[in-house]
């Protein structure tokens, strides 16, 4: 009996060992598994989520900058003047581009008068002109067309677009 | 055997807890380094190209106007009118005129801002010159001119 039962646990082990073995070396395996899979995913997800941000970024940036290009080059304004008894120069100024035109910022280069250069700035009061209209009459102060004139005005539009008049005695020029 | 079997199993368990705490240690270390970078203003590689690229597009500054004084008098400088038209403030630190390079004390523009910069330079008048504005963000803006 005694045989016998001791031939029947020896075979259980015989059987049972490899097995024990074999679960967990398996065992082992899956946990480094996922630690693997788990260290992956989170590495993988976090570095597209924050690349793929930095991207959408850059993106907006290329199209804010190919579209106030854009609208830049199609800004357009032609100017004609008069005067009044008293030589003080008007201009009328007409927007004959594609895109609304804001002028905000005006200099005035006086070149007679020991080069006195002045920046008005027109943010509070800017001349806002739709394509096709046009403003009538526009005082540029402290510039008249005399005979000793001898001064630049130049408008700068909100895209960063300069129109420059250069006015010398009578004279005036301007694209028209 | 029961009693072997379920004190390896146990052992594995402890391992695996173990190691699943250990990586969340390591996870939550690495996220408290990105705060850290991020709130520092560091970036990495990557991440770093397209925000310097991005915020070199949103950069927009225009020369507006340019006149030196008479060369003749004493502290004659050359003026440069420079227009922010971009979505950015935008900081000039270096003029190039012709091949001169004129190391310029920096000077911020805002965005929407037009400013005149006082340049101790003269130019020769009647000849065409071209000069170069560089700012931080290594944006360059040229134009030819002739006084």
């Amino acid at each position: 009996m005694s045989y016998q039962r001791s031939s029947g646990c020896d075979s259980m082990l015989k059987r049972c060992l490899p097995l024990m073995k074999k679960r967990q070396r398996k065992g082992i395996t899956n946990v480094l598994g996922a630690i693997l899979f788990v260290f992956a995913i989170v590495a993988l997800t976090s570095i597209i989520a924050v690349v793929s941000i930095e991207y959408g970024g850059y993106i907006r940036s290329a199209d804010y900058l190919s579209t106030i290009e854009r609208e830049r080059s199609q800004e357009c304004i032609r100017f004609a003047h008069t005067t009044d008894a008293f030589g003080q120069l008007k201009l009328n100024i007409t927007n004959v581009g594609s895109e609304t035109i804001t002028l905000n910022n005006l200099m005035v280069h006086n070149k007679s008068g020991g080069g006195a250069f002045t920046i008005s700035s027109m943010v509070a009061l800017p001349i806002t002109l739709n394509p096709g209209m046009a403003q009538i009459n526009y005082v540029v102060a402290g510039v008249n067309l005399l005979y000793t004139t001898d001064c630049t005005v130049t408008f700068v539009s909100e895209r960063g677009n300069t129109y420059i008049i250069v006015i010398e005695g009578i004279s005036i020029w301007y694209r028209d | 055997m029961r009693m072997m079997r379920r004190s390896r199993r146990g052992v594995s368990e402890v391992v695996a807890t173990l190691a699943l705490v250990a990586i969340t240690l390591a996870a939550m270390a690495i996220y408290v380094q990105a705060f850290n970078t991020y709130f520092a203003g560091e970036t990495g590689l990557l991440t770093g190209i397209f925000r310097i690229g991005a915020e070199q597009n949103f950069e927009r500054i225009s020369i507006a106007y340019l006149f030196q004084n008479d060369t003749q008098l004493e502290g004659a400088s050359l003026y440069v009118a420079l227009y922010n038209y971009g979505a950015r403030n935008s900081t000039v630190v270096k003029v190039v005129i012709d091949t001169d390079t004129l190391e310029y004390t920096p000077s911020t523009i805002n965005t929407g801002e037009l400013v005149l910069l006082r340049l101790n330079q003269t130019v020769t008048v009647g000849s065409v010159h071209v000069i170069s504005i560089i700012t931080e963000k290594n944006n360059v803006v040229s134009t030819q001119f002739r006084l």
